[in-house]
């Protein structure tokens, strides 16, 4: 039977405890996550380089004469330098948050970085690949005049038939699987919220 | 550094026994305090001594607790070296292990407000943190006093 306060304060502080971590490998660990974050940074900044390099040599060496070729290559290159900024991580400085506020405005800001991220995700993916596709359909006009009516038709319907296939199956199949658990974590800290009002 | 050292010597013992309230999971708990003490030794030249020291340390740690909501479940807990994590104390007995167990059951924001209770601070201090009213705070601990008392109730002894 616990009787009063003095009891539980005694029990709290009477026999929980663990060694304080060698002050070095704690901040160790902090550097080590820092550089992991920075080197993922670097990457995505590298392969976006890349890509750029390689599409300008396409440009360059193929010239093509078509505004549309032209304007299919920077649409591509606008899809992949998205694709790449957001799986690299290269956007986290909008999901900062600040630790050291009261908790109540820290789940306030967790909820509405979570909120943020989950608007920015659907949103990206359509715009790429609204993007990816728009670029191909354009940049395909001049090659495929050249193929001739039949494999033009045919080259165009390949490469349509792949991007209906990520649109309708692919992309919701991965929206799913990403906006599931963002869900729930909003769910949750909606609910923790509703908490401090009660 | 020489000040971070003096608060890491200072609060360890202490944000982690609100970790362990917040979570019951003693290496888990560790992680969390450790996280705690390296965003403070990050934000710590930012700090201008708005609040007194312990209210900020203890907010980083009780905002610490509460991202593990929206911690990405797929990503490893720790990334700390195996060494410190094999040091972290065996899990505690008895009516302190059912202390804990008890509190662990409550909801998110009253784990945060008993721990911080039973650590001690004053309600003031506990309201500046959680960012509730001081009123509020008292309430509220009345209200989770009389639910681990009750819990308390059923305690056999194990």
């Amino acid at each position: 039977m616990m009787d009063n306060d003095n009891d539980l304060k005694a029990l709290w502080g009477g026999g929980v405890a663990a060694p304080a971590p060698d002050i070095t490998a704690l901040l160790t660990r902090a550097g080590t996550v820092k550089r992991k974050a920075r080197n993922k940074m670097i990457w995505g900044n590298l392969l976006l380089v890349l890509t750029s390099i390689f599409i300008a040599w396409v440009w360059i060496h193929y010239q093509p004469h078509m505004l549309t070729t032209k304007i299919g290559i920077v649409l591509i290159i606008l899809s992949m330098a998205i694709y790449i900024i957001t799986s690299t991580s290269m956007l986290q400085f909008l999901f900062r948050d600040e630790p050291d506020t009261d908790t109540a405005s820290y789940l306030a800001q967790l909820l509405r970085l979570r909120q943020k991220q989950e608007y920015l995700q659907k949103t990206i993916m359509t715009l790429y690949y609204v993007l990816l596709s728009g670029g191909m359909a354009l940049y395909m006009i001049e090659y495929a005049t050249m193929l001739g009516r039949r494999y033009g038709l045919i080259a165009y319907l390949v490469t349509f038939g792949w991007i209906a296939l990520a649109w309708f199956y692919i992309r919701p199949r991965t929206a799913r699987r990403q906006l599931a658990p963002l869900n729930e974590v909003i769910r949750q800290l909606e609910q923790v919220q509703q908490q401090l009002k009660g | 550094m020489q000040d971070f050292k003096e608060i890491y010597e200072q609060y360890w013992s202490r944000v982690y026994r609100l970790c362990m309230g917040y979570l019951n999971d003693a290496a888990h708990a560790q992680d969390v305090a450790q996280e705690t003490f390296v965003t403070v030794w990050e934000k710590l030249p930012q700090f201008r001594g708005e609040s007194a020291i312990g209210t900020w340390i203890f907010r980083i740690a009780s905002n610490q607790c509460l991202r593990q909501i929206a911690r990405d479940k797929k990503m490893p807990r720790s990334a700390m070296p195996g060494e410190i994590a094999e040091k972290s104390e065996a899990a505690p007995e008895g009516k302190i292990a059912y202390l804990y167990k008890a509190i662990s059951e409550l909801s998110e924001t009253d784990r945060i407000i008993i721990s911080l209770e039973l650590e001690g601070l004053p309600q003031a201090e506990i309201a500046s943190i959680v960012g509730i009213s001081e009123g509020n705070v008292r309430v509220k601990i009345h209200r989770i006093k009389d639910k681990l008392t009750e819990k308390f109730k059923h305690y056999d002894g194990q």
